[in-house]
């Protein structure tokens, strides 16, 4: 046998990088590719005026991290509902005044715990939803009580009692067999979502050759939507769905008069990194490069921001009509400003985020 | 490879301890062996009959080749000393994780499993196997060294053989040749590989070695060993050729300058840092020197015991006994000091094989009385002894030195039997569980009550658990890592008590002040395949009722920050049929590897079983 202990630093060295031992590695895919799995975990949306972020503090383990900016305040706050290690990750939905996150399973943890703040993340009511919730930022929407959760092996369900109890809407394939999603050639679905007009559910995912797929169920089947822009999925958002055809991306939005078509983005490289909603009906999109764009609600087009600051996760909604990025390094979250008229971007507020380093492992 | 890391500090105490008092005990039964031979020994030695003077002439008349010999001694001497290499203290709890598992870190999937399979046998009986592959190793130097001649001698090669084979396999991952960076420089193709070669050779029948056969074997395979080597080598893209890559030392440097960094002699580590440094500095020129000189060893090797020219034959093994002992000082850096060194590595038995290879080219003509034994007992033609006379002649025969073989046979089996033992049983060992938790003290407490829901929304008084024992513990129904843990062990405890089980209940209660409704223990419930256990119960109620019991049983519960989960302390009761407490033990499962989760179970259902012994 060769000498062990030298074997053994040679191992040790080996298994830091592989991160032995610890929690498993955040469930956000790595960047470069345009389509909604590849698509990044964290991600910010608004509610009732309020904005709030999702995203990882740090790398292998992540601790996910929940941070609001309340609509009558210009400053953010940390506010990661407490009692459960989110190291797989968090899913995030809103609705009119309230979130809903759910807690990604990890390591021995195989269901997805829920957690549902209604007053700016002071206070969070658990609730459950006894699977695995999906790895993709799509995999929650809700609505007013009601809420749809996409699961690992592409189950839907529905809870009309903000996750009380849970019906199954499709289970495993269903939708994949179903007509419209086998006239579509429907691969999987990546995300759910509530249409704008009331009880409207839709799913979506890629399909292949004939590109995004966005069905809405009604009377117990699911009819296919019809777009008005081809390409393949990137994220499905309340009221806007993200479309990549190559080098461009398009945001159809939903409106009481039809799906309607943005201009395309020119995305060098073609991948969108993170994705969230921004005010109402528009989006924003973080690309290689440092690159970011955003856009309002119909009947506006892409707007190319200024160079994210390095280490930007997520952009969202910030106050006065200015977009923040909210940027990590290490346990330190820092928020750049771009205000309304300007082009650079002006850091704002850093939060210390107490990671709690090896406590999850 | 999760079966085989126990996930034990190989300083632990508690493992240190039970090693070193296993290997204390067993050296009491060795001496115990020796001293009842060496009477039964010198009570025969006057019973001495002519027939069995006869035998004892024949014996000393018989003369060793030269070349077995060497091996037999040498490679006796290399067990013995790896035999006292296993005893150091940390080889209990490290080989697996700091020894077997790197080494088999490069192999292939298929190979990694199999070691794995043989590393949790290991890691279950840590104290067992440890002192075993003491005892065995040297048991197997001392029969080796005191077995002379005769199928007690060729038996020894044998076991040397079949124990250097369970080495190679499941101790060196093969020697490393299914891996990536095979170099013999390094040790490929592993040191007992060699072992199984000399015991293969003792164990050849003597005649064999009147011949020169074995030695021309012996050097050309050899010779084409070392050709290969040196072609493998020389092959491209294996980064031998490089001093440096990417700014980091290559492959040879790298590996030299990890082992000067090992403790040891400041004067050596000095030596091989140097050499390090060089070919990290001259890779091309220390590899274009290695590849040249394998090859023309192994040429050299080869045309000697071909062509049976000794006097190329000797040039070749001196050349190559210089090459083998730089390597073995400069790049294996003597193989056995720092870390848990378990053989002086590979070059030494390697050496130890060419030279009798070239002794065994010019075998020693046989004496006349070691061909003709039945003339010498001219006795034995005449006269059929009883079986007790015959016994007693055998014994009375053996020399000093057959009976100090007989004796490392003995040693073998004090080795062998308590890890064969062991191994029978399919559980890991409590003793890893205490070596994580620490010992638990007994306690005659009553156990403070409670009446919470369970899992299916009953509610559930301790009370009326009476009239069984009850192992309480506290779990986090969300907790990613140590409460599913601790649940599997407590379902596995429960298999293990078999029938006894309906006489234990298995009770949880919620250890989180945020997610604590019976969705979630019921949830926990599935997850852990504990629905279908029918004494199990999981407790939960309001903040304010939980937070009574923890601070009863003295439970910290508290919620972390920042995506963390909540934090508590593992800790289990084990409460009597009348409700008293009996024991608390912490119930930390560690590393939640399969030996540690196994010996925790065996601990839970060990103090179950003692609890419902104790009835009162």
């Amino acid at each position: 046998m060769k000498r062990a202990g030298a074997l053994a630093i040679a191992c040790a060295a080996v298994g830091a990088l592989a991160g032995c031992g610890s929690a498993g590695p955040a469930a956000s895919p790595g960047p470069g590719q345009a389509t909604a799995a590849a698509t990044s975990l964290a991600t910010s949306l608004e509610t009732a005026g309020d904005s709030w972020a999702v995203l990882p503090m740090a790398a292998n383990p992540a601790f996910w991290e929940v941070f609001v900016r309340a609509a009558a305040s210009p400053d953010w706050r940390l506010v990661t509902p407490q009692g459960v290690a989110d190291n797989g990750g968090l899913v995030a939905a809103g609705t009119a005044g309230a979130l809903v996150v759910a807690v990604r399973p990890n390591q021995e943890l195989t269901f997805s715990p829920l957690a549902t703040s209604t007053d700016g993340g002071a206070q969070w009511k658990t609730g459950l939803i006894d699977a695995r919730i999906a790895a993709t930022p799509g995999a929650l929407a809700a609505s007013g009580s009601r809420l749809l959760a996409l699961l690992g092996d592409g189950t839907i369900l529905a809870s009309s009692d903000s996750g009380s109890s849970w019906r199954t809407l499709a289970g495993p394939g269903a939708l994949a067999g179903s007509p419209a999603g086998r006239a579509c050639g429907l691969r999987a679905v990546t995300d759910v979502s509530f249409g704008i007009n009331e009880g409207e559910v839709l799913a979506a995912g890629g399909c292949g050759a004939a590109g995004t797929g966005v069905f809405a169920y009604s009377a117990g089947g699911w009819q296919r939507v019809s777009l008005p822009v081809s390409g393949q999925l990137v994220r499905m958002m309340p009221g806007v769905v993200l479309v990549a055809s190559g080098t461009r991306l398009y945001a159809a939005r939903d409106t009481p008069s039809g799906w309607q078509a943005s201009a395309a983005l020119a995305v060098a490289g073609g991948g969108v990194r993170a994705a969230g909603s921004y005010g109402s009906g528009g989006a924003w999109v973080l690309l290689p490069g440092r690159q970011a764009a955003a856009i309002g609600g119909p009947g506006q087009q892409w707007r190319s921001l200024p160079l994210v600051p390095p280490g930007t996760a997520v952009l969202a909604g910030g106050s006065d009509g200015a977009m923040d990025a909210l940027a990590v390094s290490g346990n330190t979250m820092t928020v750049w400003r771009l205000a309304g008229a300007a082009n650079v971007w002006a850091k704002f507020q850093s939060i210390g985020v107490p990671v709690q380093y090896g406590s999850s492992s | 490879m999760p079966g085989m890391n126990s996930g034990l500090n190989p300083a632990n105490p508690i493992i240190v301890a039970a090693f070193r008092s296993a290997l204390f005990h067993q050296w009491a039964i060795v001496g115990i062996i020796f001293l009842l031979l060496l009477l039964c020994w010198g009570a025969t030695r006057g019973w001495v009959t002519a027939r069995t003077q006869a035998t004892a002439v024949f014996a000393a008349a018989w003369h060793e080749p030269l070349a077995r010999r060497l091996l037999r001694v040498g490679f006796g001497a290399l067990w013995l000393f790896d035999g006292i290499l296993q005893a150091q203290p940390q080889m209990a709890a490290g080989l697996p994780s700091q020894v077997v598992a790197p080494a088999a870190e490069s192999s292939p999937a298929w190979v990694q499993h199999l070691v794995n399979w043989g590393g949790s046998a290991w890691s279950y009986h840590p104290v067992q196997a440890g002192a075993s592959a003491v005892w065995i190793q040297v048991g197997i130097g001392m029969w080796l060294i005191f077995g002379v001649r005769g199928w007690p001698s060729r038996l020894a090669g044998l076991a040397g053989a079949v124990w250097g084979l369970i080495v190679w396999v499941f101790g060196e991952a093969f020697g490393g040749i299914f891996g990536a960076g095979l170099t013999v420089l390094f040790g490929a193709p592993g040191a007992a590989a060699f072992y199984v070669v000399a015991g293969l050779l003792i164990a050849l029948p003597e005649r064999a070695w009147q011949t020169a056969r074995p030695g021309r074997l012996l050097l050309g395979g050899a010779g084409v060993f070392l050709a290969g080597m040196a072609l493998l080598q020389a092959w491209p893209g294996r980064g031998f050729w490089q001093g440096t890559a990417d700014g980091k030392p290559s492959a040879l440097a790298d590996m030299i300058q990890t082992m000067a960094g090992t403790q040891q002699p400041h004067a050596l580590s000095v030596l091989v840092s140097g050499f390090g440094n060089f070919t990290a500095a001259h890779g091309f020129a220390v590899n274009l020197f290695a590849v040249i000189a394998l090859a023309a060893l192994g040429a050299g090797l080869a045309a000697g015991a071909l062509r049976g020219d000794t006097r190329l034959a000797l040039i070749a093994v001196v050349a190559a006994t210089v090459f083998c002992l730089a390597d073995w000082v400069l790049v294996e850096d003597l193989g056995f000091l720092g870390g848990l060194g378990t053989d002086p590595n590979s070059m030494i038995p390697l050496i130890l094989l060419l030279i009798a290879g070239y002794l065994g080219l010019t075998p020693a003509p046989q004496s006349a009385l070691a061909t003709a034994p039945a003339a010498a007992a001219p006795e034995h033609a005449t006269r059929v002894p009883s079986r007790v006379a015959a016994a007693r002649d055998w014994i009375a025969a053996l020399s000093g030195r057959s009976v100090a073989a007989l004796g490392a046979v003995g040693v073998i089996v004090v080795g062998a039997a308590p890890m064969a033992f062991a191994s029978a049983n399919r559980n890991a060992d409590p003793i890893i569980a205490q070596a994580l938790a620490g010992s638990s003290g007994p306690m005659n407490t009553p156990a403070p009550g409670f009446t919470l829901t369970s899992q299916a929304g009953r509610q559930i008084s301790l009370a009326s658990l009476r009239g069984k024992v009850v192992l309480l513990t506290f779990l986090d129904p969300v907790c990613t890592t140590d409460c599913p843990i601790i649940a599997q062990e407590m379902r596995a405890a429960d298999t293990l008590l078999g029938a006894k089980a309906s006489q234990v209940d298995l009770v949880a209660v919620v250890a989180n002040p945020t997610y604590l409704s019976t969705a979630f223990t019921a949830a926990f419930t599935r997850q852990e395949g504990l629905d279908q256990v029918p004494n199990w119960l999981y407790l939960t109620g309001s903040l304010s009722q939980l937070q009574a019991v923890w601070q009863h049983y003295g439970i910290q519960v508290q919620n972390l920050p920042a995506g963390a989960m909540s934090a508590h302390n593992d800790i289990a009761y084990v409460i009597s049929a009348t409700g008293v407490i009996r024991q608390e033990m912490s119930d930390d499962p560690g590393p939640g590897t399969p030996s540690t989760k196994s010996s925790f179970a065996s601990l839970l259902a060990d103090a179950a079983r003692q609890a419902i012994g104790a009835g009162q």
